[in-house]
């Protein structure tokens, strides 16, 4: 006859996520068992060059900025910033960079990098973050109720 | 099968907890007298009886695979509520046989009349932990000598270490929308099957999943690129979220779990497609999508509903409805033959496969007709 079950079951991990749950489940009005970063907003393209400049970027410690510049535009280390679509997956022309870092002083940046940093958060003046390739978009699943069933 | 009673384990609460049914409480209704767990009672079955009830089991899969290459084959989406830029992916995805892991059908069962079919839960199941872990569990306390319906661990991790994953590691994806806890511990549990067969693994909320635009491929939080991810996580919705188009059209770049063909699974018009294939066979009630035509009892299902709700029986002497906002899809006009009763409850059993396998039983009691949210979960045994 067939052997329906037997088994030596770990559940080490599952203890673990329990317990979790269970702390959430003290108070239900505010979970605490995970702790998700905040999302990112979803993409919105950038609409011109930019005038103005949100110094709130700069305090953020462990981001680098990165800005969309005219690649023929570099004088002497100083880049064109220009509208960060032309740098992103759709808008994407070989005419345009990413820079990463240094001062922007009205629509000039200079003194960052065109390599792209390691181990840090790349973001745009929008906020949105940048990957390795192109612009990451979140938001895009979610936001509903129940699932199983 | 019959429905014994039993005193509870002392502690009983701890213990179910400490093996991951954490949520015994969250997810059940508070003004429920009844625990979401229920030990005091148990089914009993025989082996033959169970033996049995494998095999149907296991034909009804066959009969759902078939049913997805006919639906394929004579493109009837739109039975399905599909949208159209859908179908051709739906296609590759069963033409590419993209793999899946598991399913649970929702089956009424008297102990007398073969098994019937009601659902087949086949993209986003629950009720796992309770069916893999805990029941096992309390067999061991409470029933040492007597086996159990139950290789569900077992078969996951097997299935885990059989199927052909792309490289790197593979990410567990629940909703944080869920404040119970419930699919959070399912995945969580998912996951250590998969740690356990040796795959790397990482969690992943599905809010959190990010589309990289320029390389046209999600990533996850640290950016790191999604190759194969298991989600706790409905297609239809998916579907409808902004990223459904690029799930659909990059299937083949990230392996999904349960892949997008299964949506033609977890749809309730499944079961006018297996009638017209299949009318008569004895596990299946008769079931039409343009109306009841000539059942004298039948229940309206909304093609995605979920936990019984938007559901409407109408029989010679009752028309019953249950709330909910489901239905804007279409419905399937079923059969309707109740809930058998034991003990003043009725029982669904669900019995679960895993790849292609039959892997064990869940029992869920309600004492409505329609098992919802209220239902509880009781273990059963296997006399020896």
């Amino acid at each position: 006859m067939r052997r329906l079950s037997s088994r030596s079951v770990t559940a080490g991990a599952v203890t673990a996520v329990s317990a979790l749950v269970l702390a959430s489940c003290a108070s239900p009005s505010e979970p605490t068992w995970r702790q998700a970063d905040p999302a990112p907003q979803g993409y919105t393209p950038s609409e011109q060059v930019v005038e103005d400049y949100d110094e709130w970027l700069e305090e953020e410690e462990d981001d680098v900025v990165a800005h969309c510049v005219r690649r023929s535009s570099e004088d002497d280390g100083t880049y064109l910033v220009v509208r960060d679509k032309l740098c992103d997956g759709t808008g994407k022309h070989h005419a345009y960079l990413w820079y990463y870092g240094g001062k922007r002083v009205k629509n000039l940046v200079s003194k960052g990098s065109t390599t792209r940093p390691r181990h840090v958060t790349v973001v745009t003046r929008g906020g949105d973050e940048v990957g390795r390739g192109g612009k990451i978009s979140r938001d895009g699943f979610g936001n509903r109720t129940t699932v199983g069933s | 099968m019959r429905r014994e009673t039993g005193t509870p384990r002392p502690g009983w609460e701890k213990t179910i907890e400490g093996h991951g049914l954490a949520y015994h409480r969250s997810v059940h209704p508070d003004h429920l007298h009844r625990p979401y767990w229920d030990e005091s009672v148990h089914y009993v079955f025989g082996m033959d009886e169970i033996l049995t009830l494998e095999a149907q089991v296991e034909e009804l899969h066959r009969m759902c695979l078939a049913a997805v290459e006919h639906v394929i084959g004579a493109g009837r989406f739109r039975d399905f509520a599909l949208p159209e830029w859908t179908w051709q992916e739906i296609t590759h995805s069963w033409e590419r046989r993209d793999p899946h892991l598991y399913g649970r059908f929702d089956l009424r069962y008297d102990g007398v009349n073969p098994p019937k079919l009601l659902e087949y839960n086949a993209d986003t199941p629950t009720s796992l932990v309770e069916s893999s872990i805990v029941q096992w569990f309390w067999l061991q306390d409470a029933h040492p000598g007597d086996d159990q319906w139950n290789s569900l661990h077992e078969r996951l991790i097997d299935r885990w270490r059989e199927l052909a994953l792309p490289t790197g590691p593979t990410h567990f994806a629940w909703t944080n929308m869920d404040e119970t806890g419930e699919e959070a511990m399912t995945v969580a549990y998912l996951q250590e099957t998969a740690d356990q067969a040796g795959l790397r693994t990482i969690a992943v909320a599905m809010e959190d999943i990010g589309w990289d635009q320029l390389n046209r491929r999600f990533v996850d939080m640290e950016q790191r690129v999604i190759r194969s991810a298991f989600k706790l996580y409905p297609w239809e919705w998916m579907l409808a979220d902004p990223f459904g188009q690029q799930a659909v059209r990059h299937a083949a770049s990230t392996t999904w779990i349960e892949p997008l063909w299964k949506t033609l699974l977890s749809n309730k018009a499944l079961l006018a497609v297996l009638w017209e294939m299949y009318p008569g066979h004895p596990n299946l009630l008769p079931a039409y999508l343009d109306g009841p035509r000539d059942l004298t009892s039948h229940i309206a299902k909304p093609l995605l509903g979920r936990e019984g709700a938007s559901m409407r029986i109408v029989t010679p002497s009752q028309d019953l409805s249950t709330p909910g906002s489901y239905g804007a899809e279409g419905y399937v006009y079923q059969g309707f033959e109740p809930l058998p009763e034991f003990g003043g409850q009725r029982p669904v059993l669900g019995a679960w496969m895993v790849a292609d396998e039959s892997a064990g039983l869940g029992i869920r009691e309600t004492s409505g007709l329609i098992t919802d949210d209220t239902s509880s979960f009781v273990p059963h045994r296997i006399e020896i």
